[in-house]
């Protein structure tokens, strides 16, 4: 427990000495859900809208606040790493001489990046909803409080785990820009970037439930925001770990596979 | 300008070399591309199912806007946004001395090195979209305002290249910020909502999203007929007062620029 506390914080003080590449980060993470906050707080004002009565503005303000955050801390950004430095520049095999696990070394390299980054978002939610508390949107028991953050912690190990599965391709592929965007844009479309998932059509829902992303964007932020029931918390949690499990296997698949073909030239 | 035409014309005929060498990864480009444009639509499409009128504008006017924005940033990252995500690394890793003892101006290598030519899809993709969106909801355009539009798009990608170029100019005094080109690409997100949506801001705040809030939204109001003389006066004297500060603020931060030689 002690060594990976070591590599934690030899980790974030490196990432500490770029707060400020984290903060740019943030302020490109926050800009898309400010202005779709802007565009419901206006659809809402106008009562020709069908979509006026099924939302409140307290409901959107804090979901697209608590996105800020869970966009920030959730979201993990390892696949370009491992694929364009670890596999093509052959990096990886300074990673296979150490007494670690890789996939715990890129945990541990990943996670202080989103805690500070996580920290600007948290820090810019507190100031608005000092200035704006009738807009602010808990939870309202202990059970919800601390299933949100069971699935908050569940959320960040899922996206984790399909990146590093992301990463494992370029084992096989020239070049994953191409997956890693077409990836990036499903995300947008079925993770509940785009609007929360109540306001989507029963279909696009039923798609978007089927799929991965919606368990470590959209769920959390539905947790935090309370709108979530006991049984729903419930099965939040079993669906997110039935994909934790099965991006688990397929990285190890993919891992041994991929270290048979893994050639890396240099010192 | 002779010696700057012919080199600009060597750096297409680069830029379709490594296309060619590169044939999986322009392919890969091109998808990422098509991709990036249908999500801004199928993205409108969902934001204004339910809903008849937002900002002044009708469902209908809004796709049409997103359509436009579509051929405006296929423009821009047709023959800029690359050189942009390279000038951080340029200036970070030394680089920059290369190009600054070269017998040409800086700001023209800088910004005119790359060329994503797969973008070209993205304006096509713009072009179809916003023919079809006239067509199917019957907007009221006709040749003369569609092609009126165009002049303005240019102004637009003017000035999207002035912020672009003196965000990433702040590297010379803080080389690690080199990500800034991805805060710069999340900016481009405001150019989907028209200017009235910026109205309602506080006024220093609306100052200061002013000429992103003109980019798209004025051509499209010129195409729909519903443009206003200040707007296009606007427009036309920020493009060209940016592209000049543009100019300014780099020579001003070559002052502080310490090569890596």
């Amino acid at each position: 427990m002690c060594r990976f506390f070591t590599l934690f914080r030899l980790h974030f003080d490196s990432a500490f000495q770029q707060r400020g590449r984290s903060f740019v980060w943030f302020l490109a993470s926050i800009i898309p859900p400010v202005l779709l906050m802007m565009y419901w707080n206006s659809v809402m004002k106008s009562t020709q809208n069908p979509v006026a009565s099924m939302i409140t503005p307290a409901f959107i303000t804090s979901y697209y606040v608590y996105y800020s955050i869970a966009i920030s801390v959730f979201v993990a950004h390892v696949e370009y790493e491992i694929a364009e430095i670890d596999i093509k520049r052959g990096e990886l095999s300074r990673y296979l001489v150490r007494p670690y696990p890789y996939i715990w070394l890129k945990f541990f390299e990943e996670l202080p990046w989103k805690l500070i980054q996580g920290s600007f978002g948290l820090i810019t939610a507190i100031c608005f909803f000092l200035f704006f508390p009738k807009l602010l949107s808990l939870p309202h028991d202990i059970f919800f409080v601390v299933g949100a953050f069971l699935i908050a912690i569940s959320a960040y190990i899922l996206c984790f785990m399909y990146k590093m599965v992301l990463g494992m391709c370029a084992f096989w592929l020239e070049d994953i820009q191409g997956i890693g965007q077409i990836s990036e844009i499903v995300m947008v479309i079925f993770g509940g970037s785009i609007m929360p998932l109540i306001l989507m059509p029963e279909w696009l829902r039923v798609v978007c439930n089927s799929m991965p992303f919606a368990y470590f964007l959209y769920y959390p932020i539905a947790s935090f925001q309370g709108v979530l029931s006991q049984t729903e918390v419930f099965a939040v949690l079993g669906i997110q770990w039935m994909w934790i499990g099965f991006f688990m296997g397929l990285y190890m698949i993919l891992w041994r596979a991929g270290l048979k073909i893994f050639t890396a030239s240099g010192s | 300008m002779n010696r700057y035409f012919n080199t600009y014309i060597q750096l297409i005929k680069l830029n379709i070399a490594t296309i060619l060498m590169y044939r999986t990864n322009f392919i890969n480009d091109v998808v990422a591309s098509i991709g990036w444009g249908l999500l801004t639509v199928v993205s409108t499409l969902l934001l204004t199912r339910n809903v008849t009128s937002v900002f002044g504008w009708t469902g209908p006017e809004i796709l049409f806007l997103v359509a436009w924005f579509n051929i405006t940033a296929g423009v821009f990252h047709l023959f800029f946004s690359r050189n942009f995500e390279r000038m951080g690394q340029v200036i970070h890793k030394g680089e920059l001395d290369l190009i600054l003892l070269k017998p040409l101006n800086s700001q023209f290598l800088l910004s005119s090195w790359i060329m994503s030519l797969h973008s070209i899809i993205r304006v096509i993709i713009g072009v179809i979209l916003t023919l079809f969106i006239i067509y199917f909801y019957h907007l009221p355009v006709t040749w003369g305002s569609f092609f009126s539009g165009i002049p303005f798009m240019l102004f637009g990608v003017a000035i999207l290249y002035a912020v672009w170029f003196m965000a990433m100019t702040i590297c010379v005094w803080n080389s690690q910020l080199s990500n800034i080109v991805n805060l710069l690409y999340s900016l481009n997100t405001l150019l989907k909502y028209p200017i009235e949506a910026y109205r309602e801001m506080n006024i220093i705040i609306f100052m200061i999203v002013l000429p992103y809030a003109l980019l798209v939204s004025t051509p499209t109001k010129i195409i729909l007929g519903r443009w206003n003389m200040f707007e296009l006066v606007g427009m036309m004297v920020i493009s060209v007062c940016m592209v000049w500060a543009s100019h300014l603020f780099w020579n001003f931060a070559l002052r502080s620029y310490t090569s890596a030689s």
